[in-house]
């Protein structure tokens, strides 16, 4: 009987000691692989390190051969722009336009289209006070060239204006720009929408191309109909300064 | 240790242990992937930041970069262009812009960057959490050491709440789970224990207690098992309390008929010892002691029959019966025949299975018995019944059995007339040897009489194609 208790009281004290020492065993080694995990260090390889070695030798940025899409390759490209989705930044790859001819792309860019008096003639060779560049992704689950869904978005600011161009990476084409300057530099009734969305977007294929007007919106639809150019202007009055205009100019699959 | 607290203490245990394990298991694994989700941001950060320079190196030309890694230029303008913690160092290690406090030591992340790569590690600043990654950034003969800092103090806040909130749960899940062990300990144990009561009072000679059987498991088959082992106990101790007593009888019934003709022969001995007897009443004396005498003996000699039959293994053999029964029936018709008694014998024809020796004993305690009750035509009779049997029947005119006294009639020293039986030498065991006979041929005498004009007894034994060969006892 006396063996009984005993053990009885062995068992007991066992069992009290796994359940709460278990506890704080469990919580100490925790804290001892937090304070392990925070004295971890390492190195992460950034994509595409051929891209570094362009960025460090000029002779290789010239190098860049812009990929030409079909209509229906950019429809899908689109369609992924359109869904939407978390963006990660990278590092060129190959196959894709590196900072400075994104830059320089969308410089051109913005450069034809005041040669076309879409916008001010002032911006023709316009240095801008600040110009920033980021190169995206989509984390998309999309069955397309990896290359194909990234995109530049870069941001020209100057005095009263401001130029944010998403540039497709593979192609180096502009497909969105979304203009805003005070309302005394942008031009008006110079050109009519059909014109400035054929400047803005010269690459849409198809000549004989529809334009539809619905609100303040003007389409032009692509001839296979799976791409629509769109342009918007918008204005904006805040508290007693000059207006300011907007221009959006994109390309989408909604129609 | 009862059974009931080894259960719970150690399913508490092993469900304490295996609730540790999950918890730091899941807890590791959300630490390291918060971790590992927190560096990729930090990355993602420092890549932005990158992409600002980058872009400030394009706009501004390569000499701003040689003016920015000289000091020459201010960095703060870009700086603020850029997310989180920043820092700017020269590739010879000076810093030339910090968003960090002036204490923290920036050189140990940049330890071993590679052009393409980045460093990260974890930092404590003012005691705050940051992961700070770091790279190099290179143009032409020049280039800047780029460290950007992202605060990671939420995550191991949350990861703190995350241990605290677990170990409520465990206790939770502890104190739940130690509640629902002891009432299934209870449900389990509460079996056991009624069996435990049962066994004790069938040891305490209650034979008739029994479970109730209210499930159809394990346990439900036990107790089923538990009442059919009790049924078997009670049913052996009352065959073994039947068989004591039946011994008991036995000895007292045998006590009794010595004692009876003992005191016959000592009386009528002493008589003649004592007293001055006449020839005549010498005689008769004489004849009653030798009377008595004899019964003794033939008492003697049943007894004698009667172990050996109890100890003994018979072979039983294979023979025709209706042969047999004649063959038997013609060695008494000269011995009857003397005493003006009449046998006739009829039989069909049938193999049996008998030890002739004993058959034949059977017969004659019969037919014994019938001229005790005064019968003197006998008729024994052979007859096929069924596919499997044959009956051999022996009918008197002696006086009969009365109905009520036919249960009876097999008892060892039971007799229908006491004196009647004395008066020819019987002791009452002629039948018990006869019944003890057809038990060893797998078979039982039975009666019919109507206690006033003879009596039938039969006896029933397989017939060939029947049981298998068998020895008797």
């Amino acid at each position: 009987m006396r063996k009984d208790k005993i053990d009885t009281l062995l068992v007991f004290c066992l069992s009290f000691t796994v359940v709460f020492g278990g506890w704080f065993l469990t919580k100490g080694l925790l804290h001892c692989k937090e304070n392990e995990m925070l004295t971890a260090k390492g190195q992460i390889v950034l994509d595409n390190t051929k891209a570094d070695e362009e960025e460090n030798n000029p002779a290789m940025q010239q190098d860049f051969v812009p990929q030409v899409l079909s209509e229906d390759q950019m429809a899908e490209v689109l369609t992924v722009w359109e869904a939407g989705g978390r963006e990660i930044l990278h590092e060129p790859m190959a196959g894709q336009m590196n900072m400075e001819q994104a830059i320089d792309a969308g410089t051109k860019w913005i450069t034809s289209l005041a040669k076309q008096y879409v916008l001010s003639a002032d911006f023709i060779g316009y240095s801008f006070r600040d110009t920033s560049a980021v190169l995206c992704t989509l984390d998309s689950f999309a069955s397309l060239e990896e290359s194909w869904i990234s995109y530049w978005v870069i941001t020209y600011t100057g005095d009263d204006v401001k130029i944010v161009l998403k540039i497709h990476a593979a192609t180096g084409q502009i497909w969105k720009a979304d203009i805003s300057m005070n309302e005394d530099k942008m031009p008006y009734g110079v050109c009519t929408d059909e014109e400035v969305l054929a400047t803005a977007f010269p690459f849409l294929p198809g000549t004989n191309a529809e334009i539809i007007t619905e609100d303040n919106e003007v389409y032009k639809i692509s001839e296979n109909k799976k791409i629509s150019a769109m342009l918007k202007r918008d204005s904006m009055v805040v508290n007693k300064q000059t207006p300011v205009e907007r221009l959006l100019l994109s390309l989408g699959t909604n129609m | 240790m009862k059974l009931g607290t080894k259960i719970i203490f150690f399913v508490t245990m092993f469900f304490s242990i295996i609730f540790l394990l999950g918890g730091y298991s899941l807890i590791s694994y959300y630490d390291k992937t918060s971790m590992e989700r927190e560096v990729e941001a930090a990355v993602e950060q420092y890549q932005y930041n990158k992409f600002v320079i980058q872009s400030a190196l394009i706009t501004k030309g390569e000499e701003w970069l040689e003016g920015v890694a000289d000091g020459a230029y201010d960095i703060s303008s870009i700086a603020s262009d850029m997310n989180h913690t920043v820092a700017i160092c020269s590739i010879d290690g000076e810093i030339l812009f910090s968003d960090f406090p002036e204490e923290t030591q920036l050189d140990k992340v940049l330890e071993g960057v590679e052009t393409g790569k980045v460093n990260y590690q974890f930092a404590e600043i003012e005691s705050r959490m940051y992961v700070l990654a770091a790279g190099k950034i290179l143009q032409a003969d020049t280039g800047i050491y780029l460290i950007t800092g992202v605060d990671v103090e939420r995550v191991f806040l949350q990861q703190e709440q995350m241990i605290q909130r677990f170990g409520y749960v465990y206790a939770v899940a502890i104190g739940a789970g130690v509640l629902l062990i002891i009432l299934l300990s209870v449900l389990l144990t509460r079996p056991i224990k009624q069996l435990t009561e049962a066994a004790k009072k069938i040891a305490d000679g209650n034979y008739q207690e029994r479970i109730k059987v209210s499930s159809e498991d394990e346990v439900g088959q036990l107790a089923r098992h538990f009442n059919r082992m009790s049924g078997a106990i009670e049913e052996k101790v009352q065959e073994l309390s039947d068989s004591a007593k039946q011994k008991e009888d036995f000895v007292a019934n045998f006590a009794h008929e010595l004692k009876t003709p003992l005191t016959s022969i000592i009386g009528f001995a002493n008589r003649i010892y004592q007293k001055d007897l006449s020839r005549e009443e010498q005689k008769q004396a004489a004849w009653y002691i030798w009377n008595e005498g004899m019964r003794l003996e033939a008492l003697s000699h049943k007894l004698m029959d009667l172990t050996v039959l109890n100890h003994k293994d018979f072979e039983l053999q294979e023979m025709q019966a209706d042969i047999l029964l004649k063959e038997l029936a013609k060695e008494e018709i000269e011995i009857l025949k003397e005493k003006n008694v009449r046998l006739s014998c009829e039989a069909k024809a049938a193999y049996i299975d008998v030890e002739y020796d004993l058959f034949q004993s059977l017969l004659l305690n019969l037919i014994d018995n019938s001229i005790k009750a005064g019968a003197d035509n006998l008729q024994l009779r052979g007859y096929v019944d069924g596919e499997n049997f044959y009956v051999i029947q022996l009918e008197d005119n002696g006086s009969g059995i009365p109905e009520n006294e036919i249960k009876r009639i097999k008892e060892a020293f039971y007799m229908v007339d006491k004196s009647r039986s004395r008066k020819l030498h019987g002791a009452g065991i002629g039948l018990s040897l006869a019944e003890k006979i057809a038990e060893i041929h797998g078979s039982s005498l039975s009666f019919e009489s109507d206690g006033k004009s003879g009596t039938k007894v039969s006896i029933r034994l397989n017939r060939k194609g029947g049981k298998t060969r068998r020895r008797g006892r």
